[in-house]
Parts: structure tokens; C-alpha cells; sequence
């Protein structure tokens, strides 16, 4: 069973004197339980319209999808989930407290554990001793951290993040990585739409990216990232031989001055190398892996799609 | 032996009065908080009661041919003309209450996160239709009450026709809110109370088209004001309401102009009000169900 199970999820907007617009065609994604999933896309790619699907706000063209094994579009299923959007607005005369107090009760949630889970959310968010100031007076990061507060008051086991940092500060955005990371400690399954990558290298397990509408990438992270790995080393002593040496364990990139630039295809070819080099007489001055990094990824990936 | 895996995560357990009502209510709740704090609701309120006490100011010192009125006769003007107020606010309290509803604040994004809660589409309709309901039910409580004292100062006793009329009239606004928050599924605000003027016009232009077609004898223009009358029926609660007001023994002629006779009002009349306002709700909640929402 996964967290999420989409398969062949396709909306197409039509409207009348429009070319039909194909928002998001034959999604076939899948979630694993417990992980933090990164939800990657340029602007425009259909990530929003995914969620929308996955939450019942839009219907599917075709395809279908499933959250811990229910259909989506059924509101029970939404009992095991929180969300919090990108863009909202809350009804900002009522206190954080009464905010928090009117969704539980949305919720269904019997009064006694309404109580508990609103004091229990406020703390884990850091807002507890602003419970009885007015929404309109928050800050942005308050407001984002509210939004996130009334995400986890069902205790739920899927959390839905809708770019969840776009308008907060630095400070801001570590705050919310670290809820975030709390989250995945506490086995709870987080599904992170965002486009500023540098965070979702820190947060996500797995990363899925979709461009035009279409999945063009999924897997996870560390598998990702940890090949192909690049090597720049620099010699004391350059000879045109060490190029030859090197291209015995990789592919040589670049060659400039004293410092070579080699492709490894396996991490455990690393020692190998330096060995080899070291007992042909190369004098190394340093060695320093470069890991391609989730915006290479990313760029690599959007790149090499048709246009 | 190997674990099977479970088809799907558990549900929480929830009570049906949990899962059915309580979005209802506490969507209603909401609603009411947010219309009260509202200047529409507040001015209009006060506005209402004022003009119904200066009515009564008004009516106390009217002279004809140099003498005051009888004071049964001003009890009555003043509980007719308190009555003619209190439509036309209620409705345009209504409108200024539910012409936003919920496109508007999808717009806003005041309902984005409420309609990814465990609520069906039509709880939120309801709740905000029993508010808006609750809200101008106190409403109109108060403005009658103001009817009520004007009265009292005239006749010296209880008018219980201006409460009985009151009930009746409350018609008036749950007819617009029904129309409002039908109209607002789709529509956002400015588009909403526009119609809803309109559709005020039309209510209106029922009876003024029969007192002219009658008086002019234009059988067309008979026709139009029953076609009025179906597309918006609160000619058929005015109607009930002057007839309930008991205000017609003292002055007959706040029936209507003289030469037209004003249709007797019918449980049939009661009932298709009725039909309107559930048949508004029941479509606004099954339109909101089909629209797809963009968060």
C-alpha cells in the first residue's frame, strides 16, 4: 500500500473557444508510507492541479488515484490527512486559538481531544503564547506556521504541504524544514510541493518531477544524487600520464593546469583511483568529490524533455 | 507465512451525527460570527430600527384637515409602513449578507481550507444558509419588536397581527439568502447583489403592473405581473403579511389603490415561497457539489 497511488491521472480544462488545456496527462505516481516526497515542477508544470486532484477540489479526466487505498474524491479519506495551501486566507477576526478550535470542530473531533490537539498543534508549532492574539495582527511566518498548526490537528498520516516556505524568510523556512523533519520522526508521511530545490535536497526522501503536466522523473533522493560522482584532483607534480590513469576508473571531464576532473560511475571506484595514482608517483594535493546536486538534477532532467 | 498487507489505512471512527450535522452547525456558527461583526449587518440593523421609530414619530403627528389622526388609524400606519421597511432591508440585508458567499470567498481564500476538511460541499451550503437564516431571524426579531413599541404607543395594547405579519415576513430574506448563495456559487459578489436587485425589481413590479393593468385594463400587462409573480414570489408574502398585520379593518385602503382589488392570499402562495427557497438551497448545494474548486 502506498501513501499516495495515482495511476494514468489525467485533467484536461476545456472551456468554450479554448484549445483544451492538458494540466496534468497519465500520472502514475506512488508515495511510499512514511516518507517526506518532493513534489518538483517549473512553474505551470500541473503540480497544484495534482494536488487538487489527490484532494477532491478538481475531478479527473481519467485515471484515478488512491490515498492509503481509498479513492480520492472521498471526504473521509481526508480524516488521514492535513493541507495546507499556497495560497489562503484565513478568517482573520478570530484569535489563533478560536481558528484552530473552529477547523477540529470541522474535523469532528470530540471536544476533549479538540482541547488537547489545539494545545498540542500551537506547541509544535511554537505559537502557544500567541493563542489569543487576533490572526490579523501574525506575520507571514505566523501565519504560515498557523496554517501548518491546523494541517496536524487530526494527528493526520499525510500531510500535504503546498509550497509551504514561497513567501517566508530565511529564518522562516528553517522553521518549517524542521517541522517538516519532526514530522518524517514521527512517522508521518509528508508530500512537499515545492520548486525551491536547496529545500527539498534537505527535507525529501523522494522526488517526483513533472513538467508539462507529465511525471518525467521519480525515484529516490540518495539513489539520485549519489551517482554519477565527479572527482577534481590536484596534482603536485602534472604529467599528461595521470589523464590515462584516470581514464582507467572513469571519465575524464576536464583537464586544466594542475587539477583534473574525472566521472566516476561507482563510489567505491574512488580509492582504486587515488591508489592508482599514488603508486604511479602522482603527488596529490587534494581530493574533492562534487555530487551532483538536485538542481543539476532538475535542469538536466527539464532539459533533456522534448520541447 | 507471509503478512498480507491491509487493502487501506483504517478510518477514524465517526459518530453519523459527527459526520452529518456538526459541519452543518459549526460552518453555521462561523457564519453567524462573521455576519454580525459586518457593518452591513450592524448598520442595517440599526438603520432599520431607526427608520421604523422615526416612522412612528412621524405617523403620531400627522394632521388632517388640522386634527391629529385617530390614534388606531397611526397604530396601523405604523404597522403597515414598519412592515413595507422591513422587506425591503431584510432583502437587501440578505444580498449585502450572502452575495459574497462562496465564490467571492474562494476568491479570497477564506473557504480553501475549509472545503479540504472531511465536509461535503453541501454541509457548507447549509451552514452558511442556517446562519444567514439565524442572523436575520434575530434580524427581523428586533425590528418588529421597534414596529411593536410604535404600535403600542399609538394603540395602548399589544398588536399581535405585527408579529404574526414579522413571522411571514421573515420569508423575505431566507427567499434571498437562497437566491444569493445560488447565484454565489458561480458568481462572484457585485454580479450576485446586481441580480439580486433585479430579481428585487421584478418582486416588485408584480403588484405595481397589476394595479396598472387592472386600472388600465391591459390584460398583457396582467400576464406579465403573474409571470413576475413565479420568477419572484414575494408579491405573495407582501400579500400575507398585509393581510396577517391585521391593519385592513382600520384602513382598507392600504390594500392597494382604490378600483383594484388585492388577490386574496392562499396556502398555495405559502407553499410556493416555501418550494422556492428549498428548491434555491438544494440547487446551490448541488451546484457547489459539481464545481471544481482551484485552490
Amino acid at each position: 500500500m502506498w501513501a499516495i497511488e495515482t495511476d494514468g491521472l489525467t485533467k484536461i480544462f476545456r472551456s468554450l473557444g479554448r484549445k483544451p488545456l492538458v494540466a496534468v496527462q497519465d500520472l502514475n505516481l506512488r508515495v511510499p508510507i512514511g516518507s517526506v516526497f518532493g513534489f518538483l515542477g517549473p512553474n505551470g508544470a500541473g503540480k497544484t492541479t495534482t494536488l487538487n486532484l489527490l484532494l477532491g477540489n478538481l475531478r479527473p479526466t481519467r485515471g484515478k488515484g488512491r490515498i492509503f487505498g481509498y479513492p480520492i474524491g472521498n471526504p473521509e479519506v481526508r480524516r488521514l490527512v492535513g493541507y495546507l495551501p499556497e495560497k489562503f486566507q484565513f478568517h482573520d477576526f478570530l484569535t489563533a486559538e478560536e481558528f484552530l478550535d473552529f477547523h477540529a470542530r470541522l474535523l469532528s473531533l470530540p471536544s476533549s481531544v479538540r482541547r488537547r490537539r489545539v494545545d498540542a498543534v500551537l506547541e509544535f508549532v511554537g505559537l502557544q503564547g500567541r493563542r489569543r492574539s487576533k490572526v490579523r495582527e501574525f506575520s507571514r511566518g505566523m501565519l504560515q506556521r498557523l496554517g501548518i498548526a491546523q494541517a496536524l490537528l487530526n494527528e493526520p498520516k499525510l500531510v500535504i504541504l503546498d509550497e509551504p516556505t514561497s513567501a517566508l524568510d530565511p529564518l522562516g523556512r528553517w522553521e518549517v524544514r524542521n517541522l517538516i523533519l519532526r514530522l518524517k520522526e514521527q512517522g508521518v508521511t509528508v508530500f512537499l510541493n515545492s520548486h525551491l530545490l536547496s529545500e527539498v535536497e534537505m527535507t525529501c526522501d523522494a522526488v517526483a518531477i513533472l513538467n508539462k503536466g507529465r511525471l518525467v522523473f521519480q525515484g529516490r533522493l540518495d539513489e539520485l544524487l549519489s551517482e554519477p560522482l565527479e572527482l577534481d584532483i590536484r596534482f603536485q607534480n602534472p604529467s599528461p600520464s595521470w589523464r590515462d590513469i584516470a581514464a582507467q576508473w572513469g571519465t575524464v571531464v576536464s583537464v586544466n593546469g594542475d587539477a583534473l576532473t574525472v566521472r566516476v560511475g561507482r563510489e567505491d571506484a574512488i580509492p582504486d583511483l587515488i591508489a592508482a595514482l599514488v603508486n604511479n608517483g602522482a603527488r596529490l594535493m587534494s581530493v574533492v568529490p562534487k555530487r551532483f546536486s538536485l538542481e543539476d538534477l532538475f535542469v538536466q532532467v527539464i532539459r533533456d524533455e522534448p520541447r | 507465512m507471509n503478512r498480507v498487507e491491509p487493502l487501506a489505512v483504517p478510518l477514524p471512527s465517526v459518530s453519523l451525527w459527527a459526520r452529518w450535522v456538526t459541519p452543518v452547525l459549526v460552518i453555521a456558527r462561523l457564519t453567524i460570527k462573521e455576519a454580525t461583526r459586518r457593518w452591513a449587518f450592524v448598520g442595517g440593523l440599526l438603520l432599520g430600527a431607526g427608520m421604523m421609530a422615526l416612522l412612528a414619530y412621524v405617523f403620531a403627528n400627522v394632521k388632517r384637515h388640522g386634527e391629529f389622526l385617530p390614534a388606531e388609524v397611526q397604530g396601523s400606519l405604523v404597522v403597515h409602513f414598519g412592515l413595507v421597511i422591513t422587506r425591503f432591508f431584510s432583502a437587501v440585508m440578505a444580498t449585502a449578507l450572502a452575495c459574497g458567499a462562496i465564490a467571492t470567498e474562494l476568491e479570497r481564500g477564506t473557504l480553501t481550507l475549509v472545503v479540504t476538511k472531511p465536509i461535503r460541499r453541501w454541509q457548507i451550503v447549509a451552514g452558511k444558509w442556517l446562519g444567514f437564516a439565524i442572523v436575520l431571524t434575530l434580524n427581523q426579531l428586533v425590528w418588529v419588536a421597534v414596529i411593536e413599541w410604535g404600535a403600542w404607543n399609538r394603540l395602548g395594547a399589544w398588536h399581535w397581527g405585527v408579529w404574526k405579519a414579522g413571522l411571514i415576513g421573515l420569508l423575505y430574506p431566507l427567499l434571498f439568502v437562497s437566491l444569493n448563495l445560488l447565484l454565489s456559487v458561480h458568481l462572484p459578489w457585485i454580479f450576485v447583489a446586481l441580480i439580486s436587485l433585479v430579481f428585487m425589481g421584478i418582486g416588485w413590479s408584480e403588484t405595481a403592473m397589476r394595479n396598472i393593468g387592472t386600472l388600465a385594463n391591459l390584460p398583457r400587462l396582467l400576464t406579465l405581473s403573474q409571470i413576475a409573480g413565479y420568477l419572484m414570489p414575494t408579491g405573495r408574502i407582501a400579500r400575507w403579511m398585509v393581510v396577517e398585520s391585521e391593519v385592513l379593518d382600520i384602513v382598507p385602503r392600504l390594500s392597494g389603490p382604490p378600483g383594484v382589488e388585492m388577490p386574496q392570499p392562499t396556502v398555495g402562495d405559502l407553499l410556493y415561497v416555501l418550494a422556492y427557497i428549498l428548491v434555491g438551497l438544494l440547487l446551490a448545494c448541488w451546484l457547489f457539489g459539481r464545481r471544481e474548486v482551484a485552490g
